[in-house]
């Protein structure tokens, strides 16, 4: 099956996702879609399948143009995407999940699903609620899904971001297989290395257009780093150089759902980086030094108050997206009842207000003015509003998690930038991030998240093999 | 046994009748992740038109069907509105409850104006020897709407709608098509319900009659955890307290009127502050789906 | 948005309203020119008309600016009926057996502050079972208002009742406890010229004080209020206690400013009325003023309408409930969800 898309154009808003992109697949390929964080990859896929509908452009299927107004009909014609953070019921049972599809059409039954478990040597009990599996299980079971229902184009959106260095093996493992029974694969990435040792050609996405498609062979990755971002990739930053200060945070003994007699001492100066995969205790960690989650045991000294926290969702509990700019900033000032110069006893000062806004879009580069709301800025001036509400007061600690989520290469390097920044000038900083990159790039002292418990990695451990090992439990460092 | 005994269980099950159906019928809905709180107001317009229908064509049957097609009628103002314009299902189920009750004031008045005198509606009889058609109704409901959403693919369909109604619709689901059905269903549950009260309960319309009833089917939903067995279990309690109360009233207890009619309301929110923070709702409840960006 | 975009969304939810109107009234073979008019000239037509409008818009401004900043946090209140006919209760206790004989400075501003405080605490009760035991305050709101109701009952025909004992209502109030009349304006009372104030201040905490931030940002994303320090369960209780205050204060003016005494049915509807205006305006505070007054108008207009065009005054309800519907339909200026 030979699955085109031309010329897809989508406007979301004022932001301009799709700009005539393009896409060629032939029967039995694995096909990689590579582009930075806001080039359009997930909104083409989403195109293909349904989930979205573009303003312009045609998508073909053996040649014959057709339409895909739902995934119902991508299912039909056989296609099939797992979503990044996966689609499956989390209330409801591995086997419902797999039993789950348009009530109409002849389906899997309860009897079916045992066998399917077992062609794809998926060792789940099928009673078990979707919630409880582990990261690359729920992807796993989302692949056989897939497959059960016989697409013949599977689309995988970042399926790597998510997993451990020795899963990601797994994986690509399983996507030859399905290559050889002559199935396609596409595989998004935004990480070149695993473009290079599976997939046969390459469509680079940028800022909405397909620049180039090609085979991999040949390809080197710095080349396809300058197709990515237009120019030369920045080189991988280093931590920075530090001589630690004096001790500003302790948690001792944190015990609370998801969370297992934590330890870490945070020194001012320093970048103390966990690593992980998500659903090991980020979460928890990140709510209990936001404040809104209690500890069952354990204590949380800061020694240098104040912390800051840059939260790693900023559309749900970093920003009020509905708020303006201007009054996102001082949201943690009204919680306490208003400081000078913006509030006076109380009162909103709106003159001061809109100034305290215009110096700190000037200061952090922030693609806004001080009225708009959130909601319309890009994700890379959301976050930018994020670091500087978290930045406005001086911070004695800096708790950040996952702050380049989501963000282009420009906007990435800006951000780790003033992290380093921020512990040069003798921050503390805590970045907990389920970016492997991102720890090795800015940690002087890394260690690994793991079922709510911190595992130390040794300075000269810190091979990306080794922490992926601890990442996923199978070594006691 | 004693007749007062025999008078007091008639009576439960009377009271529980009504308040079993809607709650029912509010469960498939509130499965699929619609949050009706216009029950009340899709009860009182099938008790309405139980009425007049049975009244004019003096069938009880027909009065029957004339309840649940003014609740599944009602059910299709709601949907047209929470579904396809995507408004607020809580304002809306507000609006149909005040619309309801202006609706079925205003062809009261038109239709039955005070010079007509009064009209009794016939009543529905027993269906099985010694249970009244409406209850056994309520029990083929019960053990209907437990296999559907527990063993059928569309209940199962239902329930990931309720549940995360994005990752169903990513499977192939048809979500809309599955809140309007549950919507309507539940309407027509309301409507029943609705019927009940001036076919078997009463033989009489009086406006604004429902009188919380739809709330309290509500609460019931939650006291139940979301399962058709201990809704019944919980519609029962609430009839048997309604029961008592009227035994109280009876036997001339010196509890004024006014203090002992409130039971039914208090007794709900002591159900409510017991329950409702301990059951899980269905985590798409009342959450709007967009469907295709 | 545009000032014009702004009134498109109310304007477009009456007129449609009233265009689904005209046809059900020409189904039903009434006329809708005739009974429209009769609407019009009953809420305008002359000074009694405009009193009787003046009067009904002061309680639907209060209670409805108290469901406009409720929606506005995310908090479904939806018993502004129960909250009024609390504060009234507690207003005719404290003028008819409490203090009576208190001197007029003091009496009546006890009087107000009784129903400021019963309709709070109303409202409170909602606030504490929904933070402490999670229950929605959708049901024990609307359950609150059904147990409102049935103390009136009970106060009328009992604890407050007439001391002649002859009709089951309240003694008239003491001169002490009546609220002044406005010089010209027949009998429409100073209560008016306190909720125009509350407008104004309503609005003012909204937008221009910390604390109608954190009310803000509550109603719009509970999380990231939460993430920001704000404890979204203190802004709960608070917004309900002002909701439910100033229902308490409409019901307080109703008995001190309008009938002099307690009876029931003595809210027409009010409560749930006000939810009407709180969507037509937007849920902004100074949107509630044109919105109070065009249902107010209705509900005056109503009388003669059945009246003249004889259509029921109960239809007004359907007026009410659609224009609900149609603005809802409209974007409004919160967070879609409840929870």
């Amino acid at each position: 099956m030979q699955v085109a898309l031309h010329d897809v154009h989508k406007r979301f808003g004022s932001t301009l996702a799709l700009s005539g992109a393009e896409l060629e697949l032939a029967a039995g390929e694995i096909h990689a879609l590579l582009g930075e964080n806001g080039a359009g990859k997930s909104t083409l896929v989403r195109v293909l399948y349904g989930l979205v509908r573009p303003d312009r452009g045609e998508i073909l299927i053996d040649g014959e143009p057709i339409s895909i107004p739902s995934p119902r009909h991508a299912l039909a014609h056989g296609i099939g995407l797992v979503h990044q953070h996966f689609m499956l019921v989390p209330a409801l049972t591995v086997a419902e999940n797999l039993m789950l599809g348009d009530a109409g059409s002849a389906r899997l039954r309860r009897e079916d699903v045992g066998a399917l478990l077992e062609r794809y040597e998926l060792d789940l009990d099928p009673e078990l609620p979707a919630e409880r599996l582990a990261v690359a299980q729920k992807q796993r079971l989302e692949i056989v899904r897939a497959l059960a229902r016989g697409v013949q184009l599977l689309v995988l959106d970042e399926p790597t971001a998510v997993l451990a260095p020795s899963e990601v093996e797994l994986l690509l493992g399983w996507l030859a297989r399905l290559r050889e029974e002559g199935r396609s694969v596409v595989f998004i990435s935004h990480k070149l290395e695993e473009i290079s040792s599976l997939c046969d050609r390459v469509t680079v996405l940028r800022h909405g257009e397909t620049v180039v498609m090609r085979e991999v062979a040949g390809l080197a990755a710095e080349e396809l780093g300058r197709f990515m971002v237009g120019e030369a990739l920045p080189p991988p930053g280093q931590p920075p150089q530090v001589e630690p200060g004096e001790t500003a945070l302790r948690l001792a003994g944190l015990q609370t759902e998801g969370l297992r007699a934590l330890e870490l001492e945070l020194r001012a100066g320093e970048v103390f980086a966990l690593a992980g995969i998500d659903g090991n205790g980020q979460g928890p960690l990140e709510e209990v030094l936001a404040g809104v989650r209690p500890l069952d045991a354990g204590r949380v000294e800061l020694l240098r108050p104040p912390l800051a926290l840059l939260s790693g969702d900023r559309q749900h509990t970093g920003l009020v997206l509905d708020l303006p700019v201007e009054e996102n900033l001082v949201l943690e000032e009204a919680a306490q009842g208003g400081r000078e110069p913006v509030f006076r006893h109380g009162v909103l000062r709106r003159n001061a207000l809109r100034e305290r806004a215009r110096a700190t879009i000037e200061r952090f580069a922030i693609q806004a003015t001080p009225q708009l709301p959130a909601r319309v800025l890009s994700g890379g001036s959301q976050q930018k509003l994020c670091v500087a509400r978290a930045l406005a007061a001086a911070a004695g600690v800096l708790v950040a998690v996952n702050p380049t989520r989501g963000l282009d290469v420009a906007g990435t390097a800006a951000v780790r930038e003033e992290i380093r920044r921020q512990a040069q000038a003798g921050v503390a900083v805590l970045l907990i991030s389920t970016d492997l990159d991102e720890v090795l790039e800015l940690g002087n002292r890394i260690a690994v998240l793991f079922r709510g418990e911190l595992r130390p990695v040794a300075p000269e451990r810190r091979g990306r093999q080794e922490i992926g090992r601890l990442m996923l439990g199978e070594v006691q460092a | 046994m004693d007749p007062a005994l025999i008078a007091f269980l008639l009576s439960t099950l009377r009271l529980s009748t009504p308040l079993a159906i809607a709650a029912l019928g509010e469960l498939v809905a509130e499965r699929s992740g619609v949050l009706n709180i216009g029950i009340e107001g899709m009860m009182l317009g099938g008790a309405f038109a139980a009425f007049v229908l049975g009244v004019y064509s003096d069938s009880a049957l027909l009065g029957v069907l004339g309840g649940i097609a003014a609740g599944v009628g009602l059910a299709a103002l709601f949907a047209a509105f929470t579904l396809w314009r995507g408004a607020d299902p809580i304002v809306c189920g507000a609006a149909l409850n005040l619309f309801a009750l202006g609706a079925t004031g205003t062809l009261y008045r038109l239709v039955f104006p005070p010079e007509l005198g009064q009209r009794g509606a016939p009543q529905l009889g027993e269906l099985i020897p010694g249970l009244n058609g409406f209850v056994v109704i309520a029990v083929l409901l019960a053990l209907g709407v437990a296999v559907f959403l527990g063993r059928t693919r569309l209940g199962l369909a239902v329930r990931a709608v309720g549940e995360r109604a994005e990752a169903a619709h990513a499977q192939g689901v048809r979500v809309l098509a599955l809140r309007w059905g549950s919507t309507l269903m539940g309407g027509a549950c309301a409507g029943l319900a609705g019927a009940t009260l001036v076919l078997w309960i009463s033989d009489t319309f009086v406006e604004g009659m429902t009188s919380g009833r739809g709330f309290i089917a509500l609460a019931l939903v939650l006291f139940g955890g979301y399962r058709p067995g201990r809704i019944v279990g919980g519609a029962l309690l609430f009839g048997a307290a309604s029961a008592l109360q009227f035994r109280l009233q009876a036997r001339g207890i010196e509890i004024p009127y006014s203090l002992l009619l409130m039971t039914p309301y208090l007794l709900t929110l002591v159900v409510l502050a017991v329950f409702a923070g301990r059951v899980r709702t269905p985590a798409d409840l009342a959450r709007p789906f967009s469907g295709r960006a | 948005m545009t000032a014009l975009r702004l009134w498109l969304a109310p304007l477009g939810a009456i007129a449609l309203a009233t265009a689904v109107l005209a046809l059900i009234l020409l189904a039903l073979g009434a006329s809708p020119a005739r009974a429209l008019g009769a609407l019009l000239s009953g809420a305008f037509g002359d000074s009694l008309a405009l009193t009787n409008t003046a009067l009904r818009m002061c309680p639907l401004l209060l209670v409805g600016l108290g469901v406009a900043v409720a929606f506005r946090c995310g908090i479904w209140n939806i018993g502004g009926e129960g909250q009024l006919y609390v504060g009234a209760i507690a207003a005719t206790a404290v003028a008819t057996r409490v203090a009576p004989d208190a001197p007029g400075l003091l009496l009546l501003p006890l009087v107000l502050a009784a129903g400021v405080l019963a309709g709070a605490l109303w409202g409170g009760l909602a606030a504490a079972l929904r933070v402490g035991r999670g229950v929605s305050e959708v049901l024990s709101t609307i359950l609150l208002n059904f147990i409102a109701l049935l103390l009136v009952a009970y106060a009328v025909h009992g604890p407050l009742q007439e001391l002649s004992s002859a009709y089951p209502q309240s003694d008239a109030f003491p001169d002490a406890a009546r609220l002044g009349l406005l010089p010209g304006l027949g009998r429409v009372h100073a209560g008016i010229a306190l909720a125009l104030l509350l407008v104004a201040a309503v609005w003012f905490l909204f937008f221009r004080t910390a604390a109608g931030l954190r009310l803000r940002a509550v109603g719009l994303s509970p999380e990231a209020a939460r993430y920001a320090g704000i404890r979204p369960e203190r802004e709960i209780v608070r917004v309900l206690f002002i909701s439910g205050g100033l229902a308490g204060l409409a019901g307080a003016l109703e008995v001190s400013g309008v009938t002099g005494r307690l009876f029931e049915n003595l809210s027409a509807g009010y409560g749930f009325t006000a939810i009407a205006v709180a969507l037509l305006a937007r849920l902004h505070p100074l949107g509630v003023l044109p919105a109070a007054l065009f249902f107010a108008a209705l509900a005056t207009g109503s009388g003669a309408m059945q009246r003249v065009a004889h259509v029921p005054s109960v239809t007004v309800q359907v007026i009410e409930a659609l224009v609900i519907f149609f603005s809802a339909s409209f974007a409004l200026p919160r967070r879609a969800g409840t929870d």
